[in-house]
């Protein structure tokens, strides 16, 4: 393969990877924000949280990013192209892993939250110390798949004007600088290549933080 | 018009040397039982004796690794050998000897009482289906239950859904009937309408019967053989007053007595 | 934000709509089909067919849409497939799907209770028999909010189909603004259009789920 090309499709599979572990950091921390606010007993933060995770979950990240890209300019908010794909891509993912994050707080065994209100433990401490580190576990899995949905949602960006892996194979493609079919396979087994350490990292994740448990947990859990 | 089922020592249930493991776990440990045409044995030991595992083998749910188990001159035990070495038609003529009834009923709950109990006569003996509904409908009665052949599984209380468990397996006519604790699974005021259920059809069919229970009583009412078996062995049997109520084996005493302490 | 512009192109913004509608329709349909016969062929473990199935799964689970539907759009053809792009994308869509439709239907099946195979196997039931009358029976209304899910995401994914020149609500959405520079109305009407089908729909996916789980126990 002409070596223009490989260098250019690498730096899109480079922009791809910052554009991924950027979402990834701040979905990370919109699903942990929204998750506690959607569950706190203050009413405008749970309705507040329940505003913006079905907004999120109600039109597509595409739908989205068009929408970032081209009204909030005329709104007065200037932002880079990968600003506007990194946020977008970021808050969508955050809210489909509130979701996640809460059904795996819920499903910390009842007991757990009632050990540590009697010895005492501060809510911030309970949360932090205890409950957290067990709904992390419980939510690996469905997050893993969340992980790899980013990395598949930033081939979108492509369309407005991002120069990842899908738009330099795009480029290179129109051009007949690389056949169609070798350009749109390479195209798909890029993505595959890529969804590797993403998934293989979690599965270490997973079982690191798995290690300290034993088989069968009798979880008191929801009764 | 009901069937009767014919007996001879074709349907004579034979036991030999069968051991069975789960993974390192042994379960049974070359367990041999005769079973004569229209007796009934009850099976009786701890959890993990093995006695529901010696009921889903001759059941052909679970695979043996030694032994033989024979109905008749035929050898109905499922071995890693004879797996393949059986023809569909074979494997459905002596499963419709031998019928089941489960701890847990079982019962397909998108079908109503009837339907659960005429299914299987009209799929698999091809009967047709009108006859197999008035037969259905005289075995719910034989049950107790002719006013809820129409209900579903949830609308039944346990011990009416064990009933129509017992009556779809009757339905079936089969010469060998195998209970797996069927009223452990019930609340204790409902236990006596099945044990009763059963009680009776021992008195009024020549079917076989092998029946593994908690209930002493009832074992020593209903059967002509008692086994207690633990760890997977067959530490004594006997008749029912040799075995229940003048054992001298210490294991079985003990086993009795901690069972009675209920 | 111009509603009297709006008025001028809804006729245009609603042919987008009903393409938008019928690809998700078509895209669902496919998707349940190849779903279910990818989940029988795993469930029968058909040998060949089995493995290509697995291999399939994981091709199109961990690659994008977007470069599913590309590579349809640009390679297909030049293999003598005729079809227009609304067609390759509808079916690029419910092929995309059928792979989580495969696994609902897989989760479905193995959720019906052992017990329930037990009880047929020793009432001399065969495979075909008990797989129709006992398994499906109990597995179907199980799996339907899970599909009712699916629909819902699907039709906000055929969005997508835009990248491919098919003119849905995206793309209709698109053409307009480029000639009128009406950004904001036009995106923002077209953001409220998803939500006010997306959201709602969801909420009654929700319900039906509530309602088919405290309804009949399975056994």
């Amino acid at each position: 393969m002409n070596p223009v090309v490989a260098e250019s499709l690498l730096r899109g599979a480079g922009t791809t990877g910052v554009i991924v572990a950027a979402a990834s950091t701040l979905a990370a921390a919109t699903s942990l924000v929204v998750a506690l606010a959607r569950m706190s007993n203050k009413v405008l933060l749970r309705v507040g949280a329940a505003i913006f995770t079905e907004f999120f979950r109600g039109t597509s990240a595409l739908v989205q990013l068009f929408w970032a890209y081209f009204v909030l300019p005329a709104l007065g908010l200037q932002l880079p192209a990968i600003g506007v794909g990194i946020a977008v891509l970021g808050l969508n993912a955050g809210a489909y892993g509130s979701e996640v994050v809460r059904a795996s707080i819920t499903a910390v065994p009842a007991g757990q939250w009632e050990a540590s209100k009697i010895l005492g433990l501060s809510p911030a401490t309970r949360m932090g110390r205890v409950i957290l580190p067990q709904a992390l576990r419980i939510a690996l899995p469905p997050l893993e798949s969340l992980l790899v949905d980013i990395l598949k949602a930033s081939a979108l960006v492509s369309l407005i004007t991002i120069g990842d892996f899908t738009a330099r194979i795009n480029g290179w493609a129109t051009q007949g600088t690389i056949g169609l079919t070798p350009a749109y396979t390479i195209m798909l087994l890029g993505y595959l290549v890529m969804s590797a350490p993403l998934t293989i990292g979690m599965r270490l994740l997973a079982r690191r933080m798995n290690r300290h448990v034993r088989v069968a947990s009798q979880g008191a859990g929801q009764q | 018009m009901i069937v009767e089922p014919t007996f001879n020592d074709a349907e004579r249930l034979r036991i030999e040397g069968v051991s069975k493991s789960f993974g390192n776990h042994q379960v049974l440990d070359h367990v041999s039982l005769d079973l004569p045409a229209g007796r009934r044995m009850a099976l009786i030991g701890p959890s993990g004796s093995g006695k529901t595992t010696v009921l889903r083998c001759v059941a052909m749910l679970e695979m043996i690794d030694a032994g033989a188990i024979y109905l008749g001159d035929r050898r109905i035990s499922v071995d890693l050998t004879g797996r393949t070495a059986r023809s569909a038609r074979d494997l459905r003529s002596i499963r419709s000897k031998i019928g089941m009834v489960f701890q847990h009923f079982n019962l397909f709950p998108n079908m109503t009482a009837i339907d659960n109990v005429t299914l299987a006569p009209v799929k698999v003996l091809g009967i047709e289906k009108a006859h197999a509904r008035d037969e259905g409908l005289q075995i719910l009665a034989s049950v107790g239950l002719a006013e809820k052949a129409h209900a579903y599984p949830s609308q039944l209380s346990g011990g009416q859904q064990q009933r129509v468990a017992i009556a779809r397996a009757l339905a079936m006519h089969p010469s060998l009937l195998l209970f797996d604790e069927v009223t452990s699974a019930l609340d204790p005021e409902l236990v006596g309408e099945v044990l009763e259920v059963v009680r009776k059809l021992a008195e009024t069919s020549p079917l076989s019967m092998m029946i593994v229970t908690h209930e002493m009583r009832f074992a020593a009412d209903i059967s002509d053989h008692v086994v207690f078996m633990e760890a997977g062995r067959i530490v004594e049997e006997g008749t029912p007053e040799e075995v229940l109520r003048s054992s001298v084996n210490e294991r079985t005493r003990k086993f009795l007595h901690r069972i009675q302490l209920h | 934000m111009s509603l009297r512009y709006l008025w001028n192109v809804h006729s245009q913004l609603l042919g987008g709509l009903r393409i938008t509608v019928q690809a998700t329709l078509i895209g669902m349909g496919i998707a349940v089909l190849l779903g279910l016969l990818i989940a029988m062929i795993r469930l029968l473990r058909i040998p060949v067919l089995r493995q290509l199935s697995v291999g399939w799964i994981v091709l199109v689970r961990n690659t994008p849409l977007l470069a599913q539907l590309f590579f349809l759009f640009y390679v297909l053809p030049s293999y003598g497939v005729k079809l227009n792009a609304y067609w390759l994308g509808t079916i690029g869509l419910g092929c995309h799907y059928s792979c989580y439709t495969a696994e609902a239907f897989r989760g479905s099946f193995a959720a019906v209770a052992r017990g329930q195979w037990e009880a047929a196997t020793v009432l001399g039931l065969s495979w075909r028999t008990t797989f129709a009358k006992v398994v499906l029976p109990q597995a179907l209304p199980a799996v339907v909010p899970t599909l009712g899910n699916y629909l819902i995401s699907m039709f906000k994914d055929s969005s997508i189909l835009s990248a491919i020149t098919v003119l849905e609500l995206l793309g209709t959405t698109q053409a307009l603004a480029s000639q009128s520079f009406m950004y904001t109305t036009l995106f923002t009407a077209m953001g409220l259009t998803y939500l006010c089908i997306a959201y709602p729909a969801s909420i009654g996916v929700r319900r039906l789920e509530k309602r088919l789980s405290g309804g009949r126990r399975v056994a």
